[in-house]
């Protein structure tokens, strides 16, 4: 079957977006259907054993999160994202998906891919995702190995990849760089170009603020500020089609570059505030029933299978529109080319929003030193 | 005739919108919107229906003149055969 890899009219996901912020309709929602995960990657800030998520509190029912699905379509949520740990290890993940579906919403699966087989491609190609976002972790066995735990995970999420790109189902490639895996990222581009989709890249990684290990994070995963702008750059470079590319060094090199940032699930806004459409037009709710207003955040949170939905969404939007980015942000000349956002300033700021993100600012002047590299070495002189 | 297809119809932050469903996500992955004129043609496009029949309950629930419902619904189910949406 010929391949539905176009993607969605980002115009309309736009204009959908700008609409239910001005009158604070819950538009996107992610449910964070489970904490495990087949695979025990380094740097994961969710994943949780059976046992440890056992001892934390318990994962809701399949009717539960349908439950909370429909209240949440009668609010008006268009577009959902269901992600993990890993949402296919449920066993009752098809049950969850088949049910929201019936409801009018606009799907994408978070997935590492390693358990998509035949049969579940054949599944869900009766009533296909809007997306299914593959996280690649290496561009080989070794690398998955090393990083995640996996003797082959490579193999069986590049199967997975091919077998639901000749269904037609469309794919994204979201890739995750550490010092673990920096090293495969030409082969996980390459990966993305050979088969015509899109890759996307996170080269910032939050601090261990979720982590579930208590915040005993792995020291050796995390990128220096310098190594995370190196990353941002060669990811650029590496993946932008020549003329995008030029476009963009061009725009950077004159100063007045939009943010072309890559996480194209993060509805970017100028504001003050959060940055993005968090908190006033999305939410994330977690495996143990937490609602807050992005999945990198504690804070502000709420309780919506027990006080429900309306209630819930009432703190996270009165809650949100509090925060403030530091002010040192908006005067700032990297600003248009920074990640900045409020997820990302109250996870570097011990819980702060307001208080500036030297690590960003670290990242970001490294990534446009880079970048004029690149634009001197290639336009220059 | 009849919308061909599997899609849902939704009401969103005051917007109509209609959703591929089924099969038809594989051939279409984005969505429609359509104003609420759209919405009323396609409610009556989900069960057989004529064209006569179509401009006679756009008269009816609309203040207009025959001519001017005719032109409307012509240009609506243009629309839908370009995007093979009905079936005739």
């Amino acid at each position: 079957m010929e391949a539905a890899n176009i993607p969605m009219q980002p115009q309309v996901r736009k204009y959908f977006y700008q609409k239910a912020a001005s009158n604070l309709t819950p538009i996107s929602g992610t449910f964070e259907l489970t904490p495990r995960c087949n695979m025990n990657c380094r740097m994961c800030y969710i994943r949780m054993s059976e046992s440890e998520m056992c001892a934390r509190g318990r994962e809701y029912t399949a009717a539960e999160w349908i439950d909370l699905g429909r209240t949440c379509a009668e609010r008006g949520m268009l577009f959902l994202l269901l992600t993990g740990g890993e949402p296919f290890l449920r066993k009752d993940f098809r049950e969850i998906y088949t049910e929201l579906k019936k409801l009018g919403l606009m799907i994408s699966i978070n997935t590492n891919a390693t358990l998509i087989d035949e049969k579940t491609v054949q599944w869900l190609s009766e009533d296909a995702p809007t997306k299914v976002n593959v996280t690649l972790y290496g561009g080989s066995n070794e690398t998955y190995q090393r990083l995640c735990g996996h003797p082959f995970g490579f193999d069986a999420a590049a199967r997975a990849v091919d077998l639901m790109k000749e269904a037609g189902i469309f794919v994204n490639i979201n890739s995750s760089y550490t010092r673990y895996n920096v090293d495969d990222m030409e082969s996980i581009v390459a990966f993305g170009k050979s088969r015509g989709l899109q890759v996307n890249a996170a080269t910032y990684m939050f601090p261990p603020v979720r982590s579930a290990r208590e915040g005993v994070a792995d020291a050796l995963v995390r990128f220096t500020p310098e190594e995370s702008g190196i990353a941002r750059a060669r990811f650029e470079l590496l993946n932008m089609e020549p003329e995008m590319l030029e476009q963009r060094l061009r725009a950077l090199h004159s100063g007045c570059a939009d943010a072309e940032l890559s996480d194209e699930d993060c509805e970017r806004t100028p504001d003050e505030k959060m940055g993005c459409m968090a908190g006033r037009a999305s939410f994330w709710v977690t495996w143990d029933g937490r609602m807050t207003p992005c999945g990198m955040m504690n804070q502000p949170v709420s309780r919506p299978f027990e006080t429900g939905f309306a209630e819930a969404w009432h703190t996270i939007t009165t809650e949100t529109n509090k925060l403030l980015l530091p002010v040192a942000c908006g005067s700032c000349k990297m600003r248009s080319s920074c990640m900045v956002c409020g997820a990302l300033c109250a996870a570097e700021g011990d819980g702060c929003s307001h208080k500036k993100p030297e690590y960003l600012c670290g990242q970001t002047r490294v990534y446009l030193a880079e970048m004029e590299k690149a634009y001197q070495r290639l336009y220059g002189g | 005739m009849k919308i061909d297809k599997q899609y849902i119809l939704r009401q969103i932050a005051g917007d109509y919108v209609i959703i591929p469903a089924g099969k038809t996500t594989l051939e279409f992955n984005g969505m429609i919107t359509v104003n609420e004129q759209g919405a009323f043609l396609w409610k009556q496009l989900g069960a057989e229906i004529t064209e006569e029949k179509l401009v006679d309950a756009v008269l009816e629930e609309y203040e207009i003149d025959r001519q001017t419902a005719q032109a409307d619904v012509a240009e609506f189910l243009a629309i839908l055969r370009h995007c093979k949406m009905l079936n005739e």
